[in-house]
């Protein structure tokens, strides 16, 4: 059976991963926040007798080599076999989007311009000849509507046929006489000899590896000593021939500007912009704690009655471990599952509607200070649901250094866990009060915290650079779909950890080895002013954070409020809360950063919590 | 420039850089001009060749016009080619603008 891979590129926000749910169906994710799939999603579909398997990736604005998103894509279309590519073309702004086109179609790979959002530009009085600029480049042109299924038949076919080669710029006599330079000078390559010099030329580092000799980049810049800024003038001849493209197949009408923009007066405005961003922080905060009390009675009863009938059958020491990973995914299940779905989509929701890009927008002011780029805001908003799935959500940075930076103030950022032991704990047993005073002491720690990574880390920042969407209708199902590919790793992976966690816990249980600790770990206990047992569920809550309340209960007693005053409530609290939570966030931190960085990171800020809760409750108690 | 874009440019293009040419003066830096309407790009300084062609790909590009819509603090969120990019300062202030007229 014939068999084709097929490539979907496009420029940020153009509609690439509607596109391929139009043509695959709903099993991606589609967003409305410019860079958000920094991984490649890969969907099959047979049509007629051939196989095809559609790539979707991240989108890019141009070929070069600056973000972690243009690597991704960069690698698949430069360093594995493509056979064609549908290059996804904006009709509101077709002069840029040709830019890329022209790029991709100098690798000589074998494209169709999709191109969305026809209707969108209409209504903006942009009407575009279509067959014309199929003429142009050369290669078919196919105006689509990925939520109609509009023209998607006809994009299938035309991927199926045969073809001529693609339009090629053509440069200056001085660049096109370094293009000739350099390519006589290339090893054997897959790629065109034309289009790896061209990069060259453009100074982009990553393919001079093709080169037989790296001396030949100064003789050619030797040779093109009259024209310092040849890199450059190659972009301004791709840009100048796109937008001389883009005016011969457009017609303009003027048409009334509707105002769907009004609230971007609000969220653009620089007192109310800010003011807004943190009352939505607020209000999601908010719901999160509502949902959080209101699941967690629920997962009691759960648990309890879960348990109970464990308890009936004979106490083996099977039954015994295994009650405890039940129990550890049951908190998972009822505490977290719900909870963090309910988040995500709410996340979800704000990210398609076009919002979540002037949250960060207003963000990077506040966030800059503490030396991160505006883009954390979404890791470091993902962080209040599930930390590891936010770990791994810092990718949208990007360089690596700036990854972790911001990965490290997960330390400090509540997740779900964290979130009910402050609530169901320490909000339970002291009182609300004593609930807010922990959440505004993380909230402090948070900031000394930030400021002393900043101090270490040494951040080089991207300049801050990012495009605003325009704001569309979300469609559930797309929502729906991210939501549940960012809790993908929660459930595949955080929830058999816990389950695991809880086993573990389970065994030590039973073999008496928890209480090994106990003894040498007293030292930290008498710094917090804790009862030498309170050990037991800081050390252990770190397999299973979700277990942390039960363990306290059982080391305890059911009285808490009895046996620790409020202080101590207060004080354990903090303790159980700063830092890296748990044994699952701590791997992903290794996955991601190798595991010398994911300890010493997990290392410091678990002592950093401890170290500012003994030293809070000191203070405290003089007075 | 106007020799590497002998070759192809759109006539809107060529049109508003022919107006930037009958001006004396060079453009000013976006950053100075910001409360005014509607400005055309006259220049882009990015001396970063990656940077620039990021710029150039997003649609920043001389001749285009630009219209600055909002600012938040060092971030400048401005309106060309039917979109809307929000620049840090330090990269708004090496677009060069001038005043658009109606030509």
């Amino acid at each position: 059976m014939r068999s084709l891979k097929v490539l979907l590129v496009g420029q940020p926000n153009v509609g690439k991963s509607s596109l391929l749910n139009a043509l695959v169906g709903p099993t991606v994710t589609v967003s409305n926040y410019p860079g958000t799939t920094v991984e490649i999603t890969k969907a099959r579909k047979r049509i007629d007798s051939v196989e095809i398997e559609f790539v979707d990736t991240p989108g890019i604005y141009s070929i070069s080599d600056r973000s972690e998103e243009e690597k991704v894509t960069e690698k698949a279309l430069f360093e594995e076999e493509v056979d064609r590519a549908i290059i996804i073309a904006d009709a509101a702004a077709l002069r840029r989007s040709l830019y890329l086109v022209l790029q991709i179609l100098e690798a000589e790979i074998t494209a169709t311009v999709a191109l969305n959002f026809v209707e969108e530009a209409e209504k903006k009085g942009i009407a575009i000849d279509t067959e014309k600029l199929g003429r142009f480049l050369n290669v078919p042109v196919v105006p689509i509507n990925p939520l109609t299924m509009e023209g998607i038949d006809t994009l299938v076919d035309s991927l199926l046929e045969i073809r001529a080669e693609g339009f090629r710029v053509e440069y200056d006599d001085h660049i096109e006489k370094g293009i000739e330079q350099i390519s006589s000078e290339l090893k054997e390559e897959r790629l065109p000899n034309r289009f790896i010099a061209i990069r060259i030329l453009e100074e982009d580092e990553h393919f001079y590896k093709y080169l037989k000799d790296e001396g030949i980049i100064h003789e050619v810049k030797r040779s093109l000593e009259e024209h310092p800024e040849t890199a450059e003038d190659t972009s301004k001849i791709r840009y100048g021939v796109a937008s001389f493209i883009a005016e011969r197949v457009t017609q303009i009408v003027p048409v009334e500007e509707e105002s769907k923009e009004r609230v971007d007066r609000v969220l653009l405005h620089r007192v109310w912009g800010p003011v807004i961003t943190i009352l939505f922080l607020l209000f999601i905060f908010g719901v999160l704690l509502y949902l959080g009390s209101l699941i967690q009675g629920v997962l009691m009863d759960l648990t309890d009655s879960l348990l109970s009938y464990l308890s009936m059958e004979e106490q083996s020491v099977v039954t015994v471990i295994l009650a405890h990973g039940l129990t550890g995914v049951a908190a998972g299940v009822s505490i977290a599952l719900p909870y963090v779905f309910l988040f995500y989509f709410l996340l979800g929701l704000l990210e398609d509607v076009g919002l979540l890009s002037r949250f960060v927008l207003n963000a990077e002011s506040s966030l800059r200070k503490l030396g991160l780029h505006g883009k954390s805001f979404i890791p470091l908003t993902l962080g209040l649901g599930c930390t590891a799935p936010a770990t791994r959500a810092t990718r949208i940075l990007s360089s690596k250094k700036e990854q972790f930076h911001c990965a490290s103030l997960l330390a400090c950022v509540p997740c779900s866990s964290r979130i009910a032991i402050i609530m169901g704990i320490v909000g339970f047993y002291g009182g609300m009060g004593l609930a807010f005073s922990v959440l505004a002491t993380l909230l402090l720690a948070g900031l000394i915290w930030a400021l002393a990574v900043k101090r270490v880390v040494r951040t080089k920042r991207e300049p801050f650079l990012l495009e605003l969407p325009p704001y569309r209708r979300p469609l559930l199902g797309n929502v729906l779909a991210k939501s549940w590919i960012r809790m993908k790793d929660f459930v595949y992976l955080v929830i058999p950890l816990l389950a695991i966690g809880g086993m573990v816990y389970g065994i030590l249980d039973i073999s008496n080895l928890t209480d090994t600790v106990v003894g040498p770990l007293s030292p930290i206990t008498t710094w917090l002013g804790l009862p030498a047992v309170v050990i037991i569920p800081l050390v252990f809550g770190f397999l299973q954070k979700d277990l942390t309340g039960a363990m306290l209960i059982s080391v305890l007693g059911i009285e808490i409020s009895l046996a620790l005053t409020p202080l101590q409530i207060y004080t354990f609290g903090v303790a159980a809360t700063v830092g890296i939570p748990c044994i699952v966030a701590l791997g992903m931190l290794a996955r991601e950063f190798g595991s010398k960085r994911a300890i010493l990171l997990t290392a410091t800020s678990l002592a950093y919590g401890l170290l500012l809760a003994g030293i809070i409750w000191r203070m405290i108690s003089l007075f | 420039m106007a020799h590497v874009l002998e070759h192809y440019v759109s006539e809107e293009v060529i049109r508003n850089i022919k107006q930037l040419s009958t001006f004396e003066e060079r453009g000013v830096p976006l950053t100075e001009l910001r409360s005014h309407g509607e400005l055309v790009i006259s220049d882009i300084a990015i001396s970063d060749n990656e940077l620039f062609e990021r710029i150039v790909s997003m649609g920043v590009f001389p001749g285009e016009r630009i219209k600055v819509i909002g600012e938040i603090r060092k971030v400048i969120v401005v309106e060309i080619g039917n979109k809307k990019l929000a620049l840090d300062e330090d990269i708004a202030k090496e677009i060069e603008v001038l005043e658009y007229e109606e030509s």
